[in-house]
């Protein structure tokens, strides 16, 4: 299969048209795919209080759980959200990855990795203070999907 | 304001004292006037001895049977123990260790609480009376974990951390009216705390062989004071402002 990418003008949203003579398995995976990479879950909503906030997923840094809450954080603040940890695992994009038990991370948002000598990773992020741990159980996944994303920017 | 020197706290003068006798008995050795090593074996018992007697009355039993087994260790020859294996000795000591603080700590936790206690400190009986509300309990042993303290309004908080390293995060929490303390217990690690620029960190730790380092801080807003105190010994505990 041929890809090619057109730019266009800035007003127009970015759209993704797949050209086929047939749906084939192939081409539906690939939908699939990208629905599953671009779409936000349903029905997931941020709380601060009894405050309802409408965030784009793209600026949450990551997901952990305290005290049987699940909270967002974004660069300078945080959100709770009122799903369980399984549960959004399964409904966020691919671009979330469990780094452990009580955490997911996007790692669009990821800065840097700093690996310990115990095997724990350190995460940071870009332009906040925040960090978390990645656990050694669930580094090869996150490293996979680091370097999927570097070769996506960098290709 | 003092300087982060300063507030380390570093006020345990035995560790000072062992540490100036080690250098003079290193001095002598050097000079030739001591032969065989005996005040460099002497020296380093009465400072694992020290270290041993420092870490029983705070019921911190892995710290104090370790150094019995370097006592052991060093004097050897004389104990008719020539062929020991250090690591022998070393394993059994560790066990002990960790089973006698799982019993203590589990049956009497409020006693070991009150061992790990800065001496100088009232914070215990300040929120003995309190409700169980507005309080973060956070350990961390072996390991490395960061915590967020999502806690609207914080009174207090009790961090024990042995032998890793944890972050600690306030940046979504408020004082309390009444006032906050943080009650921190730290062996062998590290401590983060990361605290508003709006906070100033009143610091009471009882430091062994340790550090509580804090940037300065120059706002001209008024800050409100964090009462910090609780234990260090062979960690840190370092403090950053946002």
């Amino acid at each position: 299969m041929r890809t090619r990418i057109e730019i266009t003008g800035e007003n127009r949203p970015d759209e993704v048209v797949i050209y086929c003579k047939e749906i084939t398995p192939e081409t539906k995976a690939i939908e699939a795919l990208l629905n599953r990479r671009f779409a936000e879950p349903s029905g997931l909503s941020f709380y601060k209080g009894d405050q309802q906030f409408f965030l784009s997923l793209r600026e949450v840094l990551f997901f952990d759980t305290e005290d049987n809450h699940v909270y967002a954080h974004t660069k300078d603040s945080s959100y709770e959200v009122r799903m369980r940890l399984y549960e959004l695992e399964a409904a966020l994009p691919r671009y979330f990855v469990r780094v452990s038990r009580s955490s997911i991370v996007s790692i669009l948002n990821v800065f840097s990795i700093h690996k310990n000598l115990t095997g724990l990773s350190l995460l940071t992020f870009r332009d906040t203070h925040k960090e978390i741990y990645c656990s050694r159980m669930y580094g090869k996944e996150l490293a996979m999907k680091m370097n999927e994303r570097y070769l996506y920017e960098n290709s | 304001m003092r300087t982060a020197k300063e507030k380390s706290g570093y006020k345990f003068p035995l560790f000072g004292i062992l540490l100036i006798v080690f250098a003079v008995l290193l001095g002598l050795q050097a000079l030739g006037i001591a032969d065989d090593y005996f005040y460099v074996k002497v020296a380093f018992s009465v400072l694992l001895g020290g270290i041993s007697i420092y870490s029983l009355f705070r019921l911190r039993f892995i710290v104090t049977f370790l150094p019995v087994v370097g006592v052991l260790y060093i004097w050897r020859d004389m104990l008719g123990i020539q062929n020991v294996n250090f690591w022998a000795l070393a394993l059994p000591a560790f066990l002990l260790g960790v089973g006698l603080s799982m019993i203590v700590h589990r049956s009497h936790p409020e006693r070991a609480f009150v061992w790990h206690v800065n001496s100088n400190s009232d914070t215990d009986e300040e929120i003995a009376g309190e409700d169980a509300e507005g309080v973060v309990f956070a350990n961390c042993r072996f390991g490395e974990k960061t915590r967020y303290i999502h806690l609207e309004t914080v009174k207090k908080c009790v961090f024990d951390m042995q032998f890793g390293e944890m972050k600690i995060f306030f940046d979504a929490s408020t004082i309390a009216e009444q006032g906050m303390v943080i009650q921190a217990n730290v062996g062998f690690g590290e401590l983060e705390l990361t605290v508003p620029k709006t906070w100033e960190i009143d610091n009471h730790v009882s430091v062994f062989a340790g550090t509580v380092t804090e940037p300065e801080v120059i706002s001209s807003e008024s800050r409100t004071k964090v009462r910090l105190a609780g234990n260090v010994n062979f960690g840190e505990i370092t403090i950053r402002y946002i």
